[in-house]
């Protein structure tokens, strides 16, 4: 990471030899404050070219780039020269230094070298970048942006090394601009480093300036630590190198979860293991809901109140940890995207009845079908819970589930039967089938009261499915989305009998629905998918096409979050705006982009 | 698993820092949600650190610890604490009142009696 030395936490010192226009002071391009900062600076109106601006550095530095944003409003530059002047660094004082300045001036002592120069034909922002800069290992330029991203860029370049690597002061001459436009710098940057040279106490400025975080923790834990780090530095003896990067370091230590990185924002820095559920604290960290909740129960235990962790502010109406959505929808896609060799880590699906937030379910991809087409109807529900429960008790007792579900589907049975009694065989998604038979589901709508004579039914029923299920592309490709989804089917690990029995009977329909063409298979395991589409998705209801992860309810939409919530917020179901069909909250399925 | 896989990242820190590796750090199963404890092996003569080996650091205990509170954090407190006894909360009093009033003969007697226990630096 290399420095911004016209910020002006490092101090610098900025000059101009013209008369700066009100609010527009040249002291504005080393503001502290980001918004005076932008301003800009512009001379008086009745200034022509060539203005100097001259900025003077607390240390000597090592010039990386410099970066000229010339347009202000309506005032634009167009030429620009840059000088430079090394002078051995020598006073330990600014006042100094600038008496020693002014004194070098007056006697004409101070040289300044052009190393580098730009006419512009239109006034855009411009990069100069040093040939003679050597990139090492603790000063890379990782946080500014590529080279090639500015629209002009030179080179700053001197027959003397020392010209650009031992830099006291920078002139900028405005030399050139736009009609009778005054002389103007919307935003001067001056990327570099110190030298290894750097004395000491500017090291620990430049510590304490850039890092006041870990300044205030010292001062927390008293002075003993101060001076323990003293002597450290005083070891170092002015290598400011190596105390930058000991203070990175410690944000560098890579964790690798089977040998796939995780990115240190998905870490939780108190268990340094991967969130799952990522609360933001009032003190602006992210920690896991576990984590804060093993915090709780264990101040509790010495009848502490709630409070966080890194601050110990008491956790109240009013600091409260916030669940940080967008954070783990991110952590989710990362999951799903390394889903094989994640697959250990825990992870929440919003779609498991009966399950609390913090439930995990993995998510094999060894079987990735093709989704062709996505039609629902609210028919599927009742098959989706059926295979829910399949899959989440199916070790329990057989007879306790057979209940569950057989009550389940009379309710559903019942519910559909007032509203679309004709659609018996409207389906939820089709897929083309690459996996094995036997580990694939089929979800069949008309149900009975057991499970042998569901299953009679969807036998049964399987012309007539196909036949609407054509009628359904034909009156459904306008609103639904081409989409292909990746996505995986899942077997319930210790099947009972009568699931097997099920599972039979459905593969022998999956064989007749394959020759059919339009199979509809849909996963009974996952509820989160990653979807890959060259089409823009949108929001059905709000017109949202810029959010990671998609709610598709079981007619097929794509809804956004916050429609979503703002939808089943008070009530357990969520009609469809566009077909009307209603679904219950719990089978809105998360879907990601690819 | 949090426990062992938090110390692991701080140890990793602290030799980054160029700290020398402390053995005997081991993670209770607890930590980071309880404070970790620390008792000495060798016997020491400090008003803060009891017969056996018991110390009294304000930053490990129950009312001070905070889970994000590192390891160096603590080391260095208990560094300052040795390097410099706290008097006003001992835990053995007898030598708080030696170290108040008789600086020089405490300084003595611990230098006597660490000749007499110290056991020998790992590597020098």
């Amino acid at each position: 990471m290399l420095l911004d030395f016209c910020d002006g936490r490092l101090d610098p010192v900025i000059y101009c030899d013209k008369v700066c226009a009100d609010g527009f002071e040249v002291s504005n391009l080393i503001s502290t404050d980001m918004r005076t900062r932008n301003k800009g600076f512009i001379s008086e109106s009745f200034i022509n070219p060539p203005v100097n601006i001259r900025v003077v550095f607390p240390c000597n530095i090592q010039i990386y780039r410099i970066v000229i944003n010339p347009v202000v409003g309506r005032q634009k530059s167009t030429g620009f020269e840059i000088f430079t002047c090394c002078h051995s660094y020598t006073s330990s004082n600014s006042k100094e230094q600038d008496q020693k300045g002014q004194h070098q001036s007056t006697s004409g002592g101070e040289l300044f070298v052009p190393v580098g120069r730009v006419l512009l034909q239109e006034p855009s922002v411009v990069c100069f970048q040093s040939v003679h800069f050597r990139i090492t290992d603790q000063w890379r330029p990782d946080n500014i942006p590529e080279v090639d991203k500015f629209p002009v860029v030179r080179d700053l370049r001197h027959a003397k090394v020392g010209n650009l690597n031992y830099v006291h002061q920078v002139t900028i001459r405005i030399n050139r601009t736009v009609g009778g436009s005054a002389p103007c710098i919307r935003r001067l940057e001056i990327w570099g480093k110190p030298p290894s040279s750097c004395p000491q106490y500017l090291n620990d400025k430049i510590r304490q300036i850039l890092f006041p975080s870990f300044c205030a923790f010292q001062k927390e834990f008293g002075s003993s630590n101060l001076d323990e780090n003293k002597i450290n530095t005083d070891k170092d003896s002015g290598n400011s190198g190596n105390n930058l990067t000991e203070i990175y370091g410690e944000n560098h230590t890579n964790i690798f979860e089977n040998g796939v990185e995780i990115p240190e924002e998905f870490i939780d820095s108190i268990t340094c293991d991967m969130m799952t559920n990522p609360l933001l604290l009032p003190c602006g960290k992210n920690i896991d809901q576990s984590t804060l909740e093993k915090h709780v129960s264990a101040g509790a235990s010495w009848g502490r109140l709630a409070c966080d962790p890194f601050t110990g502010i008491l956790l109240d109406d009013k600091n409260q940890a916030i669940p940080n959505s967008h954070l783990k929808s991110r952590i989710d896609q990362f999951i799903l995207k390394h889903s094989e060799l994640l697959k250990h880590l825990p992870r929440t699906l919003g779609n498991s009845k009966g399950q609390g937030l913090l439930s995990s379910r993995l998510v094999q991809s060894n079987n990735i079908s093709e989704l062709k087409h996505i039609e629902s109807s609210s028919k599927y529900e009742t098959a989706g819970v059926k295979c829910q429960y399949n899959s989440a008790k199916s070790n329990k007792s057989s007879k306790l589930e057979n209940d569950l579900i057989q009550r389940e589907l009379k309710r559903k049975h019942s519910d559909f039967d007032d509203n679309t009694p004709s659609c018996s065989s409207e389906r939820t998604s089709s897929m083309q089938l690459t996996g094995p038979p036997n580990k694939r589901v089929h979800h069949e709508n008309s149900l009975q009261q057991s499970l042998d004579s569901a299953l009679d039914k969807m036998l049964e029923n399987l012309p007539t499915f196909r036949k609407s299920l054509l009628a359904n592309e034909q009156t459904r490709d306008n609103d639904s989305a081409e989409v292909l989804v990746h996505q995986k089917i899942g077997v319930s690990k210790t099947a009972i009998e009568s699931v097997d029995s099920f599972l039979q009977a459905e593969n022998s329909s999956s064989v007749v629905n394959n020759k059919a063409q339009g199979s509809l298979y849909k996963s009974c395991d996952t509820s989160d998918e990653i979807l890959q589409t060259e089409g823009i998705i949108k929001c059905v209801n709000c017109g949202e096409d810029d959010t990671l992860a998609w709610y598709r309810i079981p007619c097929g939409h794509l809804y956004c979050r916050n429609c979503v919530r703002s939808s089943t917020i008070h009530t357990e179901s969520m009609e469809c705006n566009q077909c009307h069909n209603i679904c219950s909250k719990s089978d809105i399925v998360k879907v990601y982009k690819s | 698993m949090a426990a062992t896989r938090r110390l692991q990242k701080e140890l990793t820190d602290l030799k980054k820092q160029g700290t020398r590796v402390y053995r005997d750090i081991e993670a209770d199963e607890k930590y980071p949600f309880k404070p970790p404890k620390i008792t000495f092996k060798t016997k020491i003569y400090h008003p803060n650190i009891d017969e056996k080996g018991q110390v009294c650091l304000p930053i490990i205990s129950a009312e001070n610890w905070k889970p994000a509170t590192k390891t160096d954090q603590v080391l260095n407190a208990l560094v300052a604490l040795v390097n410099d006894p706290e008097p006003e909360h001992p835990l053995r009093a007898d030598l708080a009142e030696e170290y108040t009033k008789d600086k020089k003969k405490f300084c003595k007697m611990a230098e006597e009696f660490t000749k007499r226990h110290a056991e020998k630096r790992p590597s020098d």
